[in-house]
């Protein structure tokens, strides 16, 4: 697959927008992932389960109902890429 | 269409009715202005983590009790994995692999006759932001981002829209009571997907399921699932291939509309969510939410029926309301009369409700007032017809008590027999050739002096009183 195009192809579906420049960073990050990965795969992994956490624990404590916690609208909005009014925006994902 | 038989699975989404949300201490709301809602978990900045709220585990835990599921104890949340800006991590945590409950039972009634519908789990999850597509933005609210949800799916066993309006009636009535959600189906805390499919009678296979999302209303379901069966009827009948898709229900013109096909569905790459360990519940506080779990409607209407001797239509409108139920039951300490009150209830007070569009708890009423004002009338201090003058005043204003409007309104019955010996005797003396008639018409003679004794007092005397007296007193003069 021509990944330079493949990834220009991903940042329009996810509306993002990459230079030239940083296409050909990503595309050389992945490259050279992908051998680091060779030698993951080389890995014998027959009848080992998955591990999703660091530690094999249970835990019990849940969280009360009770306090309440909110960020200001101000940051939430100037934290967006886009805000119009209230509402975060960004450009429209359904046609 | 009598030779096509229908199958009917249904998916509910329940927004939780907690202060807080599913894994983030921001408050759950509804109608307020957008972003106010929110914090560092709901939004996903870096570093925040998502910690489960304890009340949104115990609402679950009722809700599996009274739909007879097995309760899996072990807690855990898995990531539904999608790039979609109603939720800003990338991810839906949710329970894919270990719903909370699993293998219920729901007895439903369909026209006098009851049915078991099969329910495969209940999940908890979070809900997503709400989204408002115009000109060329999509507006984004995230108050609603992180709502604690529980996804309820029954196996594919209803066979007629009335049984999936029936099960989804049922499963509302018992969610409202349990005060696990406000089951608001045009605010969206209680959304309804439906699947429907169909086959010839006598043969094995069943068409493709095709997936009626997001209805909003009882009579949506049932004509949203008559259109589609018809639909997919006629498809059917002309030997062309019923697609698996998703569609919507357009109740402008009472049709389902394609949104997507099966071949568009996503893989979510479901994977054990990380940042939430397994929980253990302890089984005795999993007992305790159980024991402590708020009475039924099916419990309420049995008593309502049998000990306080209302019709099943009067004890079906006040279980309606979850708010005129607790009223009605505040309303029996203080009253005995059950009728009456059912009667005032759903009768002046719900036409009250309905010009308003409020429930009983907005109003300034209380439970003790309107006991007071049928205890007056039981007592004849007041008559029936003077509570259509009381009401209105006590339903604005509270700051009164009932005897005190009645003093104002003077109408307070005149039961003292002297006082009433007063006021008949000079109506007696004025009706002397009436009274000659009392021997061939006694009823008329006696009836006329009654409408002038309620004339001369407003309609204040008490009528079996005075009705007594007046017998008395006609008596005596016509010997």
């Amino acid at each position: 697959m021509n990944n330079k195009k493949y990834y220009k192809e991903l940042a329009e579906d996810c509306m993002l927008s990459f230079t030239d420049a940083e296409i050909d960073e990503i595309v050389a990050k992945e490259e050279n992932l992908k051998k680091e990965f060779e030698n993951v795969l080389k890995i014998d992994t027959t009848n080992v389960k998955p591990l999703f956490y660091p530690y094999d624990d249970i835990h019990t404590y849940l969280r009360d109902d009770e306090e309440i916690t909110v960020i200001d609208q101000k940051v939430i909005l100037n934290n967006a890429p886009t805000a119009t009014g209230d509402f975060v925006t960004i450009k429209k994902v359904v046609k | 269409m009598k030779n096509f038989e229908i199958i009917i699975g249904i998916e509910n989404h329940v927004e939780l009715k907690t202060k807080t949300k599913m894994f983030s201490s921001a408050p759950v709301s509804y109608g307020e202005t957008p972003n106010t809602k929110v914090n560092e978990v709901d939004m996903a900045y870096p570093g925040s983590l998502p910690v489960i709220n304890k009340k949104a585990i115990q609402l679950a835990i009722r809700t599996c009790h009274a739909l007879n599921m097995e309760i899996d104890t072990l807690v855990k949340f898995d990531r539904k994995n999608y790039f979609y800006p109603d939720l800003t991590k990338g991810y839906q945590i949710t329970q894919q692999y270990n719903p909370i409950g699993k293998n219920g039972a729901l007895v439903i009634n369909v026209n006098g006759v009851e049915k078991t519908v099969d329910i495969e789990r209940l999940h908890m999850e979070e809900d997503t932001a709400k989204q408002i597509h115009k000109d060329d933005l999509t507006f984004i609210d995230y108050n609603r981002a992180g709502t604690g949800l529980v996804e309820i799916v029954t196996r594919p066993v209803m066979r007629s829209a009335d049984e999936a309006c029936a099960y989804v009636e049922k499963l509302r009535e018992i969610l409202l009571f349990l005060k696990v959600s406000d089951v608001k189906m045009n605010e969206g805390s209680l959304r309804t997907d439906v699947n429907i499919s169909i086959r010839p009678f006598g043969t094995n296979e069943f068409s493709n399921k095709v997936e009626v999302k997001n209805l909003n209303s009882i009579s949506n379901i049932k004509r949203a699932i008559e259109f589609e069966v018809e639909r997919q009827t006629k498809l059917m009948l002309n030997n062309e291939i019923i697609m698996q898709e998703t569609r919507r229900f357009d109740d402008t013109t009472n049709s389902t509309v394609s949104m997507r096909s099966k071949s568009d569905a996503l893989d979510y790459k479901y994977f054990r969510e990380p940042n939430i360990m397994p929980i253990q519940l302890d089984k005795n506080w999993v007992n305790e939410c159980i024991q402590n779990s708020p009475e039924l409607a099916d419990v309420k209407r049995n008593k309502y029926t049998n000990e306080y001797k209302l019709s099943l239509n009067d004890a079906n409108i006040i279980l309606t309301s979850i708010e005129m139920t607790d009223f009605f039951e505040e309303a029996i300490k203080y009253t005995n009369n059950y009728n009456k009150l059912a009667n005032i209830l759903i009768s002046d007070i719900q036409a009250q409700l309905n010009t308003q569009n409020i429930s009983i708890d907005k109003l300034a009423l209380s439970p003790t007032h309107l006991a007071e004002i049928i205890n007056l009338v039981d007592k004849s201090v007041i008559s029936s017809k003077h509570t259509k003058a009381i009401l209105p005043i006590i339903m604005k204003d509270n700051s009164k008590s009932v005897m005190h409007i009645v003093q104002e309104l003077n109408i307070k019955m005149i039961s003292d027999e002297t006082e009433i010996t007063n006021l008949v005797n000079p109506i007696i003396e004025s009706n002397l050739e009436l009274l000659e008639q009392y021997n061939e018409r006694p009823e008329r003679v006696t009836k006329t002096i009654m409408g002038q004794l309620m004339k001369v007092t407003g309609g204040n005397v008490n009528p079996e009183a005075g009705m007594q007296i007046i017998i008395k007193l006609v008596e005596l003069k016509a010997k």
